[in-house]
Formats: structure tokens, sequence, C-alpha cells
């Protein structure tokens, strides 16, 4: 199985306990997450780094993450898809998620934020919502 | 991948058992077994240390929709100063 994970859900498996944080570390490997939206999310640490972590130790858990559990995509792989990508997402930033999307087998883009994403959905890439993933997923409360 | 031999010491009547039990649970051989014990135990130890370190980064009673507000508030910032 293989789920695309939206910036928003690659965020709250960092910094929410709970169901998205269990999915995600009790099925390692099955997460896949387009290389800008990681480095989108290490650009705004600031945001979400609340509990002022130095740097150091943030790059040593992001380090695990992508090497352990989440695989981060090299944007050469969805590159080409950039253009149709663009056309299906309402905030150009989430182009990287449609295209990764258009680019590898997958089962669909785990979002919080359906809404943003509606014409991939048209596209027949599936919009997953937590309650979904558990439903598809061991381990699952 | 080279294959290392591991010699193990253990009781006959344990292993009696093990090797009862082993067969009950799907394994065909001792080998097959401690191989894929060994993989779940690593497994358990990556994760138990992500969670650790993913502790020291927890808000806690912070909701979704206040995480797709973050994203939100940081990438308007950015088309503001462009």
């Amino acid at each position: 199985m293989t789920i695309i994970l939206d910036s928003n859900v690659l965020i709250a498996a960092l910094i929410k306990p709970g169901i998205v944080r269990a999915v995600v570390m009790g099925n390692p490997g099955e997460w896949l997450v387009p290389e800008a939206i990681f480095e989108e999310v290490w650009e705004h640490r600031d945001v979400w780094n609340r509990n002022k972590l130095p740097d150091s130790e943030l790059h040593a858990t992001l380090d695990m993450l992508s090497e352990d559990f989440v695989n981060i995509v090299s944007d050469r792989v969805y590159r080409g898809q950039e253009a149709a990508a663009k056309r299906l997402v309402s905030d150009v930033d989430d182009w990287p998620l449609a295209a990764l999307a258009l680019s590898v087998d997958n089962e669909g883009i785990w979002t919080f934020n359906e809404r943003h994403l509606e014409k991939v959905k048209k596209r027949g890439i599936p919009l997953l919502r937590t309650s979904d993933i558990s439903k598809m997923l061991k381990g699952c409360p | 991948m080279t294959d290392t031999q591991v010699i193990l010491r253990v009781d006959r009547e344990t292993l009696k058992e093990l090797d009862r039990l082993l067969t009950a649970h799907g394994f065909k051989t001792r080998n097959e077994w401690f191989r894929a014990k060994v993989r779940e135990f690593i497994e358990e130890s990556k994760k138990l240390s992500m969670q650790k370190k993913l502790a020291r980064l927890d808000i806690e009673g912070i909701d979704e929709q206040e995480i797709v507000a973050m994203v939100h508030d940081w990438r308007k910032k950015k088309k503001a100063a462009k």
C-alpha cells in the first residue's frame, strides 16, 4: 500500500500525539512525501516547533522519520507532471502532491483539507481522511 | 547479503517446546522464526526511539484544523511577501 501525505498530515505526525502519528509509525514505508513538501515543512519549522528544540535535534528527528518511516520522493520523479498538477490544485503550493499522485502508483492522498484538492479527486485520485486510513491499515484503533 | 551463523544455548526442554510452537505458528524452521523475531525487534526498537524523539515536539490539544490553518497562514504570508 502506498499513500501520499499532505503537509498537514506530516505536521500532525510530528507535533500531535494521537492516531495520525500512531498510524504512520505503525506502518513504516507505506508513506510518500514529495521532496518539495518535506522542504516546505522544514523551512517553516519555527511555526510548528513551538517547544523550541534546536535545529540539530529537529534535523536528527526528521532524518530518522525519513529513513525508517516515510519515503521522501525526489522532485525528479514528479516534475514531469508539474503543468498538469498545477491545473488540479487551488493552492499552487500543493502542486507537488498532485504531481506525485499522477506519477506513481498510489492509493490516494491523506489530507485534512479535501476542499483544496477537489479537482485531484475528480481525476480519480482518492482523497483519504484519517478514518479511511484507519479502515485500510493494520494496527489502527 | 552474507549470512552470519549465530550459535545460541537453550535447555533441551525449552527447545522441544519451541519447535512444537514454531510449527503451530506457521514457521517452517528455527531460522525462519529467529529472522522474523530479529526483524520485529529492530522495527519495534526504531518505533520506540522515533516516538521518544517525536514526544519532544508534542503540542497538547492542537487539532487537525489548526494545523491546516497553520500551513494556510505561512503560505499566505509567503505569497504576500512576493
